[in-house]
C-alpha cells in the first residue's frame, strides 16, 4: 500500500516533469531502430507535420540534406554506443522551409546496456542561425570587396593585432597575409613605436580620430616606398587604407632636384656673367686709359715735328705726317665709339614716358647747326610719346637723324621725313631720307659693329652708330629694320613694343 | 732747376710722352719756368709737404695749380687728391685732373674727392696743346685764389 502510494507519487512527479519539458522543448522519442514513437506538440508545430504523419517514420522525414554523411554517421555511432550526443541540426519542415535546432539525444539503455530508445530534446535556434548566416554572408561579401580593392586594407584589433590584411596590403608590405594576421604591429615592424606613423595609429586607436599621413616604408633590402595612409576607427579597432604614392613622390623629388640644379646653374651662369662683365669693365677701363696714351704720343709728336721742323721737310714728308695724325685721329674715334658701345650694355635703364615729338625737334635743332649751311628740309609728322629711357632713346634719334643728314649730303634739297605709323597695334617710328641709300643685299650687315656699306672717302664714320641704335632698341624689347635702294634713299623703322596680335 | 719757391704749377705725370708734350705746351705759353714735375704720387706729396727729397724746401710756396694724372705708380691720383683735399693746409690749392679716361666713374669719384676741374687729354695734338695752354691761362692768370692759399 505504501509502495503503491509511493509509485503513484513518483508517476505523478514524472508526468509533471514531462509536462514541464513539453512546455519548454521540442521532444521526440524513437525506438532502437530509429522509428519515431513519440512527438510532442512543439515537435509537430515546428516540423509542420501532424503527429500521425510522424509516428512510425524515422528522422529522414525532416532531413534537410544540409549535413554531411559523416556528420550523421558520427551522431549514430555516438548514441548507438550509449552516449549522449549534442549538436546543432538543420531540419526541413513539411512545407520545405528549414529550421535549426539545438539538439541533445539521450539513449535509454536496457539491462544489457544496449539502447532501448532515444529521447531527443531540441530547442529552436533558427533565428540565431539565420542571423549568423546573414552575418557570414555579409562579412564574406565585405571581405571580398576589400580583397579586390586596389588600395591596401588592414584591420588592426584593439589588441594591436592584425585581424585582416588584403592582398594589396600584403604585397605593399612584402609579406604574406598569413604572416601578418595574428601579429601585433610592433611584432611586424619592430621599432615602429618611435615612428610618426605609430603616433597616428595610436591616436586613432585610442582617441578614435581619423588620421591621414604620408609614410615611407623601408624594406629589408634597403629599398623603400611611399604610402598615403588613411587611418579610421572601426568597431573592431582601426582600419588602414594605404595607397602607393612612390611614383608621385619620386617625381616630386625629381622636380625638386631639377629645380635645385636649375637654381645652381642660374647662380653659376650669373656668377660667370658677372665675372665676364667685370672683365669687360676692366678691359674697357684699361682701353680708356692705356690705349689713348700711346695714340696721343703718335699724334702729339707727329704734330710737334710738323710744328717745329715742318719748314725743313719736303711737302711729301709733311703730308705723310698729316696722314699719321689722321690715322691717329680715326683710331681715337674708334676707341671712343667702342667704349660708348660697351658702356651701353652696362648702363642701367630707367623707363619713363618720353615726349618723342619734343625730343626729335630738339635733336634736329642741334644737328641743324652742324649741316654746314646745307639745305636740309625736315618734315616731322605726329610723333606719339613712348615708354623708354630718355637718354638712351635720344641717342637712337641722334644716330638715325645724323645718318640721314650725312647720307643726303649730295642732295639738294635734302629731304628727311620723320613720323610714326601703326602696325599690328604698335607704334612704328621712322626716319626716311632721299640720300645715297644702300643695296638691300647688304642689309644684314647694317647693324654690325664697325660694319660700313660706304667707303670712308665717300662718307666718314666708324660704323658704330647703327649698332648702338640697335642695341638700345633691343634693350627696350623692340626691333629696328631698314629699307633702301642705291641712290634712292633709306628708311629706318623701329618699334619699342612687341606686336599685340598677329596677322593670319 | 728754377728758384724752387717760384713754382706755381706742380705737374704729376708718369708718362714721359705726355710729360714732354705738356711741358712743351706750357713752355710755348711761357709757363715752363714755374713748373715742378713729380713722377708718382709719393714724390708729389713729398714736394707739397716738404718731406723726403724736398725736406729742405721752404713751405711758403706759391703753388697755383696741381695738374694730376690718375694712373700713377706707387700712389695713384685718387689717393693724392684725397690727401690734399682732406688736409686743411692744402685743401685750397686747385687740383686739375688731367687724364686719358672719360670713364664716368672716374669723373664722379674725383669730384666727390673735391677736384676743381677734370680734363680729358685730347688724342689729337692741336686739342692737347690747346687744353694745356687754356688751363695754364685760367689757373695761373685768371683764377683768384682765396687769401689763405695765396699767402702760403
Amino acid at each position: 500500500m505504501q509502495a503503491e502510494q509511493q509509485l503513484k507519487a513518483t508517476l505523478k512527479e514524472i508526468s509533471d516533469l514531462k509536462a514541464a519539458l513539453d512546455e519548454h522543448a521540442i521532444v521526440a522519442i524513437t525506438d532502437s531502430q530509429g522509428k519515431i514513437t513519440y512527438v510532442n506538440d512543439k515537435f509537430c508545430a515546428i516540423s509542420k507535420y501532424s503527429r500521425h504523419e510522424l509516428l512510425g517514420q524515422d528522422h529522414r522525414i525532416i532531413n534537410s540534406g544540409h549535413h554531411s554523411k559523416s556528420f550523421i554517421r558520427e551522431l549514430w555511432t555516438t548514441i548507438a554506443g550509449g552516449k549522449v550526443w549534442k549538436g546543432e541540426i538543420k531540419n526541413k519542415a513539411k512545407d520545405g522551409t528549414f529550421y535549426w535546432v539545438d539538439t541533445t539525444i539521450v539513449p535509454f539503455l536496457n539491462e544489457d546496456g544496449k539502447p532501448r530508445q532515444y529521447v531527443a530534446i531540441r530547442a529552436d535556434i533558427t533565428s540565431r542561425k539565420l542571423a549568423e548566416e546573414a552575418l557570414r554572408l555579409s562579412e564574406s561579401r565585405f571581405r571580398s570587396t576589400l580583397d579586390n580593392m586596389l588600395e591596401g586594407c588592414q584591420i588592426i584589433g584593439f589588441n594591436w593585432r592584425y585581424t585582416y590584411v588584403n592582398a594589396v596590403a600584403a604585397r605593399q608590405s612584402r609579406r604574406s597575409k598569413s604572416d601578418l594576421v595574428g601579429l601585433t604591429i610592433m611584432e611586424a615592424y619592430p621599432g615602429i613605436e618611435s615612428a610618426p606613423v605609430f603616433t597616428a595609429i595610436r591616436r586613432c586607436m585610442i582617441d578614435r580620430i581619423s588620421q591621414e599621413l604620408e609614410n615611407e616604408l623601408r624594406y629589408d633590402d634597403g629599398g623603400s616606398a611611399w604610402f598615403q595612409l588613411v587611418i579610421q576607427p572601426v568597431p573592431e579597432g582601426i582600419f588602414i587604407l594605404s595607397m602607393d604614392i612612390t611614383e608621385r613622390k619620386r617625381a616630386g623629388e625629381r622636380v625638386h632636384q631639377l629645380n635645385l640644379e636649375l637654381e645652381q646653374r642660374v647662380r653659376d651662369r650669373t656668377a660667370e656673367l658677372e665675372a665676364v662683365n667685370k672683365e669687360l669693365e676692366a678691359f674697357s677701363y684699361s682701353v680708356s686709359h692705356d690705349l689713348r696714351a700711346p695714340l696721343r704720343a703718335v699724334n702729339g709728336f707727329a704734330g710737334i715735328v710738323l710744328e717745329d721742323y715742318g719748314r725743313h721737310l719736303p711737302v711729301e714728308g709733311r703730308r705723310y705726317l698729316e696722314r699719321i695724325q689722321a690715322g691717329g685721329r680715326r683710331m681715337g674715334e674708334l676707341i671712343d665709339d667702342l667704349l660708348a658701345l660697351s658702356r651701353l650694355s652696362r648702363q642701367s635703364m630707367n623707363r619713363e614716358t618720353v615726349d618723342i615729338g619734343g625730343l626729335v625737334r630738339e635733336v634736329i635743332a642741334e644737328l641743324n647747326a652742324q649741316t654746314d649751311g646745307r639745305k636740309v628740309q625736315f618734315k616731322v609728322r605726329n610723333l606719339p610719346p613712348c615708354n623708354a629711357d630718355t637718354g638712351l632713346i635720344r641717342q637712337v634719334w641722334v644716330n638715325l637723324i645724323t645718318n640721314a643728314v650725312k647720307y643726303t649730303r649730295h642732295r639738294n634739297p635734302a629731304r628727311i621725313q620723320i613720323g610714326c605709323s601703326r602696325d599690328n597695334g604698335r607704334n612704328v617710328y621712322f626716319v626716311a631720307d632721299n640720300g645715297a641709300g644702300f643695296d638691300m643685299q647688304y642689309a644684314s650687315k647694317l647693324f654690325g659693329v664697325f660694319q660700313r656699306l660706304h667707303r670712308a672717302d665717300e662718307f666718314e664714320g666708324t660704323g658704330v652708330g647703327l649698332a648702338i641704335a640697335q642695341r638700345i632698341i633691343h634693350r627696350h624689347g623692340g626691333h629696328i629694320w631698314a629699307e633702301a635702294a642705291v641712290d634712292r634713299g633709306a628708311t629706318f623703322r623701329f618699334t619699342l613694343e612687341e606686336p599685340q596680335f598677329h596677322n593670319p | 732747376m728754377n728758384n724752387i719757391n717760384e713754382i706755381e704749377i706742380l705737374l704729376i705725370e708718369d708718362n714721359q710722352d705726355d710729360l714732354d708734350m705738356t711741358l712743351r705746351a706750357l713752355r710755348n705759353s711761357n709757363f715752363a719756368n714755374r713748373v715742378e714735375v713729380a713722377r708718382d704720387g709719393v714724390e708729389a706729396l713729398e714736394f707739397i709737404f716738404c718731406e723726403g727729397r724736398h725736406a729742405g724746401r721752404k713751405r711758403e710756396n706759391k703753388l697755383k695749380v696741381i695738374l694730376l694724372d690718375l694712373k700713377l705708380p706707387k700712389m695713384d691720383g685718387f689717393e693724392v687728391l684725397k690727401r690734399l683735399k682732406s688736409n686743411p693746409e692744402t685743401r685750397a690749392i686747385p687740383v686739375v685732373v688731367l687724364t686719358s679716361s672719360r670713364e664716368q666713374r672716374d669723373v664722379v669719384e674725383t669730384y666727390q674727392l673735391g677736384v676743381n676741374s677734370y680734363i680729358v687729354k685730347p688724342v689729337n695734338f692741336e686739342g692737347f696743346a690747346a687744353a694745356v695752354r687754356d688751363l695754364g691761362m685760367y689757373w695761373l692768370l685768371l683764377n683768384q685764389p682765396p687769401e689763405t692759399a695765396a699767402q702760403r
